[in-house]
């Protein structure tokens, strides 16, 4: 009987979420799902109740020719107060029992994992506790450069969020849980991940070889923005990669960059991370101007000056200032057919990857400064000739 | 169907026995239109009404299915560089559109859709048209306390709709139908930004009018004998739906202006780069629009309450549990507007919310209760109202029971925002209240209009729209808890089964208004002549003539009966063989 | 139970124009009879006046809420106001809300002259308060900076908000100010009709009405002016 039963739950929660049990820590059946559940049966037996009677009324109270309807009180006090007195019962037990998820769903543990997590017009970032950020990224609906980002199993984890423009809502919906990002005070968003289970019985549990040859296990949840932000709203999208809290440490030690790294590498990183969902890199229309051959061309604004050939020639640093205003102060300097709509990122970037972004930017510009300045060419050869000259002085 | 006494005139022996039906034309056409521009009478200006939002619901409609084609499949970038799935890529500028721009032009179609549905067409469609035409004839008066007041309501609104309808014009707004700063007062698109908050804050007037009006009318112009427990309960919940209206709607006034100072000014109050709180916005955005979702389903529990007792021949099981239910719907609806905000507001701010929240669902359910007991020993008949009011318990049971899980807090967490909410709303908003503005319209459509409709015709329409609509919106609450946020243009290839679904439901739903549309039209210019009294109702508005005369009665009625009183009184305009009255008991008695 | 005259009132008669026009009076033909139709005008006022409440009241919560998160901000901007403008504006209204309640004790009386003297300072009052607010108050403050929001541009600002309590003040007092502007207009209305007789003690309902709204106009100014000006 039990188990006849907690099949029937287990199908409502299927067929209610999917294949998607609930993945927090000390929830699962305990949590929400398990007050959802409640709610269904109370649902489903007055909806039944109801449908029943006015089925039973409509077929043994149809009109017919001639016969009279039959005489019927206009009120029944008893009836009336049970049909008011037990519904509220129920609905009593659903608030306290709604209220006391709901609050443990806000409290974390003081040595939680604490993650910085930025949401902007329409890209989620994370910063974590060693100034890094997400380093792989991935395809999901209609964006390629979805960001992943890993987070512990069993450990309690608090995002510390806050959004850069308009109110965002982050919500990891295997999670059931939601919470707003605003743009004037941080909120915490508190979670403990399940254990992964590497013995197979659950199918989203994988393993993967990382670049060291670490061998680990993770388990994806998809991310979304639920909070209406605007044009690419249904693309701000991201994955939550739960690993294993030892390969999780072994992660956080291995940064993305470092010292040695090509500064269009890392800028690279900062554009799939930050800039991919309104700047594309080849050419194709997007929210903002394309950065393919972008560096280095002259340019029209809406609202200034324009960056005129001549003023490259004198100075070709121009571009690069440009580039790190437009970062800073989106709104200055806004090229001739597009809106302002760029949030600023003022203080979200470091000074290695603003000039990784500035260096990403000239690699994708067949006006690379990798080619030689005009009149390069003669005064290497001048060059060369004095050198041999000297030499040949010698 | 019993047969009916197509008796037309029994009143019509003296007093205004000169007077036609307010339908005739008295003048040739150009003044006749100048005639009813002008009229002051509140059955022209309930009809006009009704023109107006019907018009409002319909481009609200082809915005909505719009939005379910564009759904049809998900929005992608292929390898070739082109754009797939988005149907609504027309509709922005230039030859390749990129993903944001498609998803630019369905934000604009989703705010036009909830803009107009919610500001042009739900607020005003029950009170402003049905609610006009017959609230001073069920009273039995022959206008409301204020007609040019009630003129003036319509020409405001249609002037707030132009604005809305110029906003559109302009390139649309995508700020949502709640306009959530800072969203809405960064967002491109100054002018129609500003002409859509315009829009909604002149609307708010023409509310107040309407609210203000039917109180008055209320308190002062009942017929002689009327208390106010003689009056049916569609007055109870117009009267209801007017408080709330008259004091919400202020609130939302003030907001929408600091919204257009903020948005022309950047005065700072909900921006929070100036030190302004954009949480405020909701706060007072809410304190409105929590009461205005009753001032749309009071009303269409008014109308289910009436004409399922005039179809069902049966008196209303607790006539006063229902009244008094409409005024604590209207009294509590004031508490309850934090429950939009649980996902951005503290923890005791939450709790206050849900537990009063709960608190709203009780008289919601003991309304459905009295109804259902109220089919118990009646004589049900299947006309197209009466089908409808059957398709309303359905659905409206399914929209209060799924806003439990809303209303907690724990598994609100996880459906706010989702389309488990789309779904909700839906089902309480589409499957209550237009369900019930249908049920409503058939019921007294041969009294307004003098025509009988066809009532194969209504029965099919009404099955295709209750078929379309569960599976428009039914799928959505899997769709919701499967984690399908709302307002996305785009989603991820797992869902594509369920939007489908949806999708070609709210095909067969738009057929559904189709055949309606066809049966109204058939019925105006062919229908058979409307007798007095079709449907044996006992309320005031089947006293009169039927199209009513202009001045609503050739002599002022006088109640000698309670509106529900089937089971001792002889409708109007019935014959006793065709109205067989049930043998007294002993124990029967009048509320 | 009485049936009604449901017909439209006679026009008067040719060359009775001597009689005056609140005389020549006759209810709408939907009211069974003038009183009716007066306690329902003055039931729509009332409930028109709480719509003007809940407006304000709506101004009153942001001024509650942004003085809990900033009250300094709202401290220091108090301070910039001068009360003395501000309590003579409240005379001034005071004053206007004794005169119209007198008009319309002289209308009752028959007081036809009397009526108009004080109409007419009623609406000088109401004219002084916009002159008094413009001149002494809204143009010396906003050229020297002190400006809502972004326009914010006062060089001796003490604290990070005092942009906000600028929009408070100019958005809620301007909301009032447009009240004042539409009281003129009803009250120069009623000087116009009362010139042409259209009131007396059988039918003064819109010099009622009017004399309702502006007393609420004054009303939130007394809210107003011990909010903006006193409490520091």
């Amino acid at each position: 009987m039990t188990a006849t039963l907690a099949g029937i739950n287990d199908f409502v929660i299927k067929l209610f979420f999917g294949q998607k049990a609930d993945s927090l820590v000390g929830s699962g059946l305990g949590g929400s799902d398990a007050v959802f559940l409640f709610i269904w049966w109370v649902s489903v037996f007055f909806f039944v109740l109801l449908m029943g009677i006015m089925g039973y009324c409509m077929v043994k109270y149809r009109r017919r020719e001639g016969v009279p309807a039959e005489p019927s009180p206009s009120h029944n006090t008893p009836l009336e107060i049970a049909w008011s007195v037990i519904p509220s019962l129920l609905l009593a037990v659903m608030f306290f029992w709604g209220f006391n998820g709901y609050m443990r769903a806000q409290m974390a543990p003081s040595y939680a994992e604490q993650i910085d997590l930025v949401g902007q017009k329409w890209a989620w970032s994370m910063t974590y506790s060693t100034g890094i950020g997400a380093s792989e990224f991935t395809t999901l609906g209609g964006n390629n450069n979805v960001p992943i980002f890993v987070v512990p199993a069993e450990t309690p984890v608090r995002l510390r969020m806050n959004s850069s423009d308009v109110i965002h809502a982050f919500w990891v919906p295997d999670f059931r849980t939601k919470l707003d990002v605003m743009p004037n005070r941080y909120t915490p968003y508190v979670f403990t991940a399940n254990a992964l289970d590497r013995s197979g019985a659950d199918e989203r549990v994988m393993t993967a070889t990382d670049k060291n040859d670490n061998e680990f296990a993770y388990r994806d949840h998809i991310v979304y923005c639920a909070e209406y932000c605007g044009d690419s709203h249904s693309e701000m999208v991201a994955v939550l990669r739960v690993v294993e809290p030892s390969y999780y440490q072994t992660w956080l030690n291995t940064p993305p960059y470092d010292a040695v790294t090509p500064p269009a590498e890392v800028g690279a990183l900062v554009w799939q991370a930050k800039c991919a969902v309104c700047h594309t890199v080849d050419g194709g229309v997007g929210t903002g101007p394309t950065w393919k051959d972008a560096w280095g061309y002259p340019r029209e604004f809406t609202n200034a000056d324009s960056l005129t050939q001549e003023t490259l020639d004198a100075r070709p640093d121009e571009w690069d200032n440009y580039i790190r205003e437009s970062i800073i102060l989106p709104g200055a300097k806004v090229k001739a057919g597009f809106a302002n709509a760029m949030p600023s990122f003022d203080g979200q970037l470091s000074d290695v990857e603003m000039r990784g972004v500035i260096a990403y930017m000239r690699s994708l510009s067949d006006r690379d400064p990798g080619t030689p300045i005009p009149g390069y060419e003669e005064l290497e050869a001048e060059a060369a000739e004095l050198e041999a000259a000297a030499n040949g002085g010698e | 169907m019993t047969t009916v006494d197509r008796n037309l005139d029994q009143l019509g022996d003296h007093g205004h026995h000169d007077e036609g039906s307010y339908l005739n034309p008295k003048y040739g056409p150009i003044a006749t239109v100048w005639d009813w521009m002008t009229t002051v009478d509140h059955k022209k200006i309930g009809v006009m009404y009704l023109f107006a939002v019907l018009f409002m619901f319909f481009l609200g409609g082809v915005a909505a299915l719009a939005l379910r084609i564009e759904l049809l499949e998900p929005t992608r970038i292929d390898e070739t560089g082109n754009l797939t799935g988005a149907a609504l890529a027309f509709f922005a500028e230039g030859e390749t559109v990129s993903q944001a721009a498609a998803g630019q032009a369905y934000n604009r179609v989703m705010t036009m859709h909830g803009a107009i549905m919610v500001f042009m067409f739900i607020i005003p469609a029950i009170p402003a048209s049905l609610g006009n035409f017959f609230l001073p004839l069920m009273l039995g008066a022959k206008d409301v306390a204020f007609p040019r007041l009630n003129l003036a309501s319509w020409y405001v609104y249609v002037f707030g709709s132009l604005f809305g309808v110029f906003s559109i014009l302009m390139g649309g707004v995508d700020t949502g139908w709640t306009f959530y700063t800072p969203y809405s007062t960064t967002t491109t698109g100054q002018p129609q930004v500003i002409a859509m908050v315009l829009a909604a804050f002149i609307l708010g007037f023409s509310s107040i009018f309407t609210g203000l009006n039917f109180i008055v009318t209320t308190h002062k112009l009942r017929a002689p004998g009327m208390g106010w427990f003689d009056m049916p309960l569609f007055i109870w919940a117009v009267y209801s739906t007017s408080i709330i209206q008259v004091l919400a709607t202020p609130v939302i006034g003030v907001t929408l202006l600091l919204l257009i100072f903020e948005r022309v000014l950047q005065i700072g109050i909900f921006d929070p780069g100036l030190g302004g709180d954009p949480v405020l916005f909701q706060h007072f955005f809410w304190f409105y629009s929590h009461p205005v979702v009753y001032v749309m389903i009071l009303p269409a529990m008014g109308i289910i309450s009436d004409v399922l007792a005039i179809h069902c021949r049966k008196r209303i099981f607790g006539y006063r549990a229902i009244a008094f239910s409409s005024l604590a719907i209207a009294a509590i609806s004031f508490l309850v507007w934090g429950h939009h905000m649980f996902t951005s507001q503290g923890e005791l701010a939450a709790m206050v919310f849900s537990f009063l929240t709960f608190f709203v669902a009780i008289p919601t359910a003991v309304k459905v209760f009295n109804w259902i007991a109220s089919l118990y020993k009646g004589s049900i008949t299947f006309t197209t109202p009466m089908l409808y009011v059957f398709a309303f318990l359905f659905l409206f049971s399914i929209g209060g029971l799924t806003g439990l899980p809303l209303g907690t807090l724990s598994t609100d967490l996880h459906l706010h925002d989702s389309y488990f909410v789309v779904a909700h709303f839906h089902y309480v908003m589409f499957g209550g209240t237009v369900i019930a503005f249908l049920a409503g319209l058939h019921h007294w459509w041969p009294k307004m209009f003098g025509r009988m409709y066809s009532e194969k015709g209504g029965a099919l329409g009404c099955a295709l729209v209750f078929i379309g609509f569960n599976m428009t919106f039914f799928t959505q609450f899997f769709l919701g808890t499967q984690g399908m946020p709302r307002r996305y243009a785009s989603y991820v290839d797992e869902f594509t089964l369920l939007h489908q679904i949806s999708t070609y439901g709210s095909l067969i739903l738009a057929l559904g208004f189709v055949v309606h549309l066809v049966v109204f039209l058939h019925s105006l210019f062919l229908g058979e002549k409307a007798p007095q009294n079709p449907w044996g109702g006992l309320t005031l508005e089947w006293e009169t003539e039927t199209p009513p005369i202009e001045h609503n009665f050739h002599h002022e009625p006088v109640l000698t009966h309670g509106p529900y009183d089937f089971d001792e009184v002889v409708p109007p305009g019935w014959d006793p063989k065709d109205y067989p009255l049930p043998e007294q008991t002993p124990g029967g008695h009048k509320h | 139970m009485a049936s009604i005259d449901t017909h439209q009132p006679a026009l008067p008669e040719p060359g009775n124009e001597k009689v005056p026009l609140w005389q020549r009076y006759t209810h709408g033909h939907h009211w069974r009879n003038a009183d009716d139709e007066f306690d329902a005008a003055k039931i729509g006022i009332w409930l028109f006046l709480a719509t003007e409440v809940l407006l304000f009241s709506g101004m009153f919560c942001a001024y509650a809420i942004f003085r809990m998160m900033y009250p300094e901000s709202i401290a220091a901007g108090s301070s910039y106001l001068d009360w003395r403008w501000g309590g003579l504006n409240t005379v001034v209204l005071l004053i206007s809300s004794f005169t119209i309640a007198m008009a319309i004790r002289n209308v009752q009386l028959n007081q036809q002259f009397w009526a108009r003297i004080n109409l007419l300072i009623t609406w000088l009052c109401a004219a002084a308060f916009l002159v008094i607010k413009l001149v002494f108050e809204y143009i010396p403050k906003w050229s020297e900076g002190k400006r809502p929001g972004s326009l914010f541009d006062y060089p001796f600002a003490q604290h990070a908000h005092e942009n906000v309590w600028w929009s408070i003040y100019y958005v809620s007092t301007g909301i009032h100010a447009t009240h004042v502007i539409g009281g003129m207009v009803l009250i120069a209305w009623l000087i116009y009709r009362q010139g042409k007789g259209a009131y007396g003690p059988t039918h003064y309902t819109m010099m009622e009405g009017v004399g309702l709204y502006w007393h609420i106009v004054d009303l939130v100014w007394i809210f107003l002016f011990p909010l903006l000006y006193l409490v520091h």
